[in-house]
């Protein structure tokens, strides 16, 4: 059996990407916790990036590479938000942003 | 291929609303894991092999692992209940209006085109090569800007 998508509509992975997105704009407004915050952003960023893989069978290789910047910015995204956030659960024991009120005025 | 298409989609669902709804932080990362696995075999199966080993590689390998040491740093802690209709609100919202714009365009799928990997190197090398640069400093940034915070709360600690 072949798994290679080759016709397939594109409204199929569009439907991906919006249900995704939609997810992980509902994480990030619902939950507290930062770190699920986190794991909200790279759902989101996740689907965007199949929108573009699936955009790209349709107009060349330009949305793979943008893909591929994405993906190593949102690495390094993970990379310093759990760095911020090991730091306030070993400091201040925070690990909710609504106690984050320091520059608050 | 439909029914292919199907289980991949309602695993990708089920998994992202697992990873934000779970309360056991270990099972948020696994269902985290898993989702990143079979979006990397969304890339396999559009013929983005690269895409896919660089997907399983940075996210499944590495995000997955930063997130896991991470939990096991600052424990599992009890997360306070937030009102989310409205959170639901939007984001059924958004996905109703994103469907609904795709429908509204007419948006047509042509002949896929076969992409190889020269063919990636070859847009990449004469389009986004110069991207590279300020990438790398924004990267630098970001990686010494982390350490900076790191090091200098740590020394406070001590």
């Amino acid at each position: 059996m072949n798994f290679q998508f080759s016709h397939e509509p594109m409204f199929w992975f569009l439907l991906v990407t919006f249900s995704l997105v939609a997810i992980g704009i509902y994480g990030l407004l619902a939950r507290k916790s930062i770190l699920k915050m986190i794991i909200s952003v790279e759902i989101v960023v996740n689907g965007a990036n199949v929108g573009l893989a699936a955009f790209a069978t349709q107009h060349g290789a330009d949305g793979v590479i943008i893909a591929f910047f994405a993906i190593a910015l949102a690495a390094l995204e993970v990379a310093v938000g759990l760095t911020l956030l090991i730091v306030l659960a070993r400091k201040y024991g925070i690990t909710f942003p609504e106690k984050l009120n320091n520059l608050k005025w | 291929m439909l029914l292919y298409f199907s289980i991949l989609y309602l695993i990708i669902i089920a998994t992202a609303i697992a990873a934000i709804e779970l309360t056991n932080l270990i099972w948020v990362l696994v269902a985290f894991a898993v989702l990143l696995t079979e979006i990397a075999l969304f890339y396999f199966s559009l013929g983005f092999p690269l895409l896919g080993a660089f997907q399983l590689a940075i996210y499944a390998g590495g995000v997955a692992i930063l997130v896991l040491f991470a939990i096991l740093t600052i424990g599992e802690r009890e997360e306070e209940k937030r009102e989310s209709k409205l959170a639901a609100g939007v984001a059924i919202a958004l996905f109703i209006t994103g469907v609904i714009a795709s429908i509204w365009t007419g948006l047509t799928t042509k002949p896929y085109l076969q992409i190889s990997l020269e063919e990636i190197g070859r847009v990449f090398v004469d389009k986004y090569a110069i991207l590279i640069i300020p990438l790398a400093f924004t990267a630098a940034g970001i990686v010494f800007g982390a350490y900076y915070i790191l090091s200098k709360k740590l020394n406070r600690e001590e």
